[in-house]
């Protein structure tokens, strides 16, 4: 080859390197000079990434702050079906340890998808197995194309404790009943997606720390509810329920003056933490609910009499207890109850349906019609409570007389639980009908609570005579005697109301709702109490089952409020009885029995404080002492133990409501 | 081009390289901390719950009554000597 055709070689060759040059040189400026979206997009797909900063849930507690819904970080389990490459064995292996079904996760594994859910919120025990079974390796990496998700479970620690009034959420923490979807847009707080950069292991590293500051957590929320109160109320409304065997009850405790409720118990109840379950044991009855009232629905009928110039003692005709009225026959509850000529407030304390009806007719339409519809019946009360009913008034055109009748004594209108509270707590506040409320600084609610201001509807002097009429109920004769409480100043009505059977459409023979609402009267706070059993078995009389209910409740209301008791309505406490106690039956005997033991008023400060003279402690037991002193919120300092030797003040000295007593006990 | 150019701008290409690496290095540590942050935040919150199932009035009311023998007081046993505020 000559050196001609080598140098010519070479300027080809050359001319061709020179080409390829130019032509990667001409590719590198497209690719990394002029504008390319496609590219772009490429390249932003693979270092940046949105990353959503999910707030935690609003906690919901009790009035006095006790937890009542929390969260809990838990892992969830995903996968990317494209990454698995046994799919069958992986399945099987998942199934075993995630506890859910192979088919399932099989089926899951064949989408053609990225991202698949596994088991959403896996338990200690599931995570320990995924360990031990080398699905989570010991430097804590997951096999290929698994991953575990940190996310916030709810809890709810004390399980059915207010099921009821929390309701629950989803898997995805969203609120689908009570509370929970009431309050959902402030619990859930603000979710923000933020851009940022992804590490060669495709870790979000650099978050756009500006944007992320719009993450904003839900807002806790404070209920009205009594944590220890609510527990006591339950336990006695499941009692109740057992021992009459009910299909249901439920049982209220609100502040008559501020709306707000206490306590609110359901039976069949359920526990938030669980899924699922039949919506009889998940729905909040006092809200869900309607009933007719029956005879609870008089003192209403009396209220709105009275309120249009009636009196206690204006008289009606019993009818010697059968009264026909356009065709249909109205009797009173029991077949032995005759009466004859009746007064207003005895048809409160005998619950006569004739009287009522008589009472209703007199009253005439419009104006009772006016009165339940001032009372709320009929309409929602706008807690802003999911779910809630407005009950049935039947509109005004639709009354005949037999219509007034029966709903003067309390048949053919369908009020909620809720509703019939309000009506009395507007008996025992002096004639306000407030809004009942679940909402501590409910105002804060916002959009969630409809604000309806306190509207009076009665005069105090009316109610004063409805609760004067209503204390005879629970008194000797009447019919809610088993409501009575030792101590208590008790005023309410028993109802027993028949119930429609769905399939006859008729009023049935066997199943009935029996009520009881009432007040303890003369005491602080003014609390009112409904109690209801759905269909309780044998004997159904609210007299029996939710009167003694009542009772049972006002207990629990009276220990943890601390209502004083009233003494002379307190049964005589004798000192020390018990003759198994030899020691302090010496103690008694020491004690002079002469003497008198009472509290006596001496007068009263220039502050207006109570003055009473202090009897004599000395020989008793603190107990003994306790009992005496009670009701003046007297500061008590005790020392030592055994029996009193010493008090302070002295026998006789004056000492103010909330004063200082120092008693010095030593062993007998 | 002066000869001294170079040192500074092989000097200043390290430089950018180790500012990268250090801010990667810190983000990292930052990502550590907000992980132990979140640990204990979790741990917190576990121990509240127990304390809260602890003294949930269920399980105090389950220990009063087998444990301790314990029954609701009847209201004559109860002595109210003002009322709660």
């Amino acid at each position: 080859m000559s050196r001609m055709d080598i140098k010519k070689r070479l300027s080809v060759l050359m001319a061709g390197c020179l080409v390829l040059a130019g032509a990667v040189l001409t590719r590198a400026v497209f690719l990394q000079i002029l504008r390319n979206t496609q590219l772009e997009s490429v390249a932003r797909r693979q270092f940046q990434s949105k990353v959503l900063l999910r707030p935690r849930r609003g906690t919901i507690q009790d009035r006095n702050g006790e937890p009542l819904a929390v969260n809990l970080d838990t892992n969830s389990l995903a996968a990317n079906p494209l990454r698995i490459k046994q799919k069958r064995t992986m399945a099987h292996l998942l199934a075993r340890a995630a506890e859910v079904p192979y088919s399932k996760v099989l089926e899951k594994l064949n989408e053609k998808k990225e991202f698949v859910w596994i088991k959403r919120h896996i338990s200690d025990a599931e995570l320990n197995r995924f360990k031990k079974w080398q699905i989570i390796g010991a430097d804590g990496d997951l096999m290929t194309g698994l991953w575990l998700v940190k996310e916030n479970q709810r809890t709810y620690p004390h399980h059915e404790l207010a099921g009821h009034i929390l309701g629950s959420v989803n898997v995805d923490s969203e609120g689908i009943e009570g509370t929970e979807l009431w309050l959902n847009d402030r619990l859930t707080g603000k979710v923000v997606a933020v851009s940022a950069i992804k590490d060669a292991l495709g870790r979000p590293t650099f978050i756009d720390a500006l944007a992320a500051k719009d993450m904003r957590d839900g807002e806790p929320v404070s209920l009205t509810i009594d944590a220890s109160l609510q527990f006591a109320v339950e336990q006695e409304l499941r009692n109740a329920v057992l021992r009459t065997g009910a299909r249901a009850g439920s049982a209220i405790v609100m502040n008559a003056e501020n709306g707000e409720i206490l306590a609110m118990a359901n039976d069949p109840y359920f526990d938030p933490n669980h899924k699922g379950g039949p919506s009889e044991s998940r729905r909040n009855r006092t809200f869900t609910d309607g009933f007719e009232p029956g005879s609870i629905m008089k003192p209403v009928l009396i209220a709105s009499a009275l309120l249009h110039g009636m009196k206690l003692t204006d008289q009606v005709w019993g009818e010697r207890g059968h009264w026909t009225l356009s065709g249909k026959k109205i009797s009173e509850a029991e077949a032995k109850e005759k009466f004859e000529w009746i007064n207003l407030k005895d048809i409160l304390k005998y619950s006569s349906n004739i009287g009522a009806a008589k009472v209703a007719l007199k009253l005439g339409p419009d104006n009772y019609y006016n009165m339940l519809h001032s009372f709320g019946f009929g309409m929602r009360t706008d807690t802003g409570f999911p779910g809630e009913i407005s009950g049935q008034l039947p509109p005004r055109r639709k009354w005949r007389p037999l219509t007034t009748a029966n709903i003067g004594f309390g048949q053919g209108i369908l009020v909620t639980p809720i509703q019939m509270i309000r009506a009395y707590a507007a008996l025992l506040n002096g004639g306000w009908l407030v809004q009942p409320t679940l909402l501590q600084n409910s105002a804060e609610a916002g959009v969630h609570v409809k604000r309806i201001p306190p509207k009076k509807i009665l005069t105090r002097k009316v109610c004063e005579e409805v609760i004067e009429a209503l204390e005879t109920v629970t008194q000797a004769g009447g019919t809610g005697v088993k409501a009575q409480l030792d101590g208590y100043r008790v005023a309410g009505k028993t109802g027993t109301a028949q119930v429609v059977d769905p399939v006859t459409g008729t009023y049935s023979r066997s199943r009935y709702f029996s009520s009881f609402v009432g007040f303890p009267v003369g005491v602080e706070p003014k609390i009112v109490i409904f109690t209801g059993l759905d269909a309780p078995h044998g004997i159904y009389f609210a007299s029996e089952t939710a009167a003694p209910l009542f009772k049972n409740v006002l207990q629990v209301v009276a220990n943890r409020f601390s209502l004083p008791t009233i003494p002379e309505l307190t049964p005589a406490q004798p000192l020390l009885t018990d003759s198994k106690q030899a020691d302090t039956l010496q103690v008694s005997a020491a004690h002079p029995a002469s003497q008198d033991l009472s509290l006596r008023w001496q007068g009263k400060t220039p502050d207006g404080t109570l003055l009473w003279e202090m009897p004599v402690l000395t020989g008793l037991t603190p107990r003994e002492a306790f009992r005496l002193l009670q009701g003046h919120r007297f500061q008590l300092e005790v020392h030592g133990v055994g029996v009193i030797r010493n008090q302070s003040p002295g026998e006789g000295k004056a000492i103010a409501d909330g004063g200082l007593v120092r008693l010095t006990l030593v062993e007998p | 081009m002066p000869l001294w150019v170079v040192p500074v701008m092989i000097v200043m290409a390290i430089g950018t390289v180790w500012l990268r690496l250090s801010m990667i290095r810190t983000t990292y540590a930052i990502d550590q901390a907000d992980q132990t942050i979140r640990n204990l935040q979790q741990e917190q919150e576990k121990m509240n719950l127990k304390v809260t199932g602890l003294r949930s009035p269920r399980r105090l009311e389950v220990l009063a009554r087998t444990k301790f023998g314990l029954s609701r007081p009847r209201s004559d046993q109860v002595i109210h000597l003002g009322r709660a505020r």
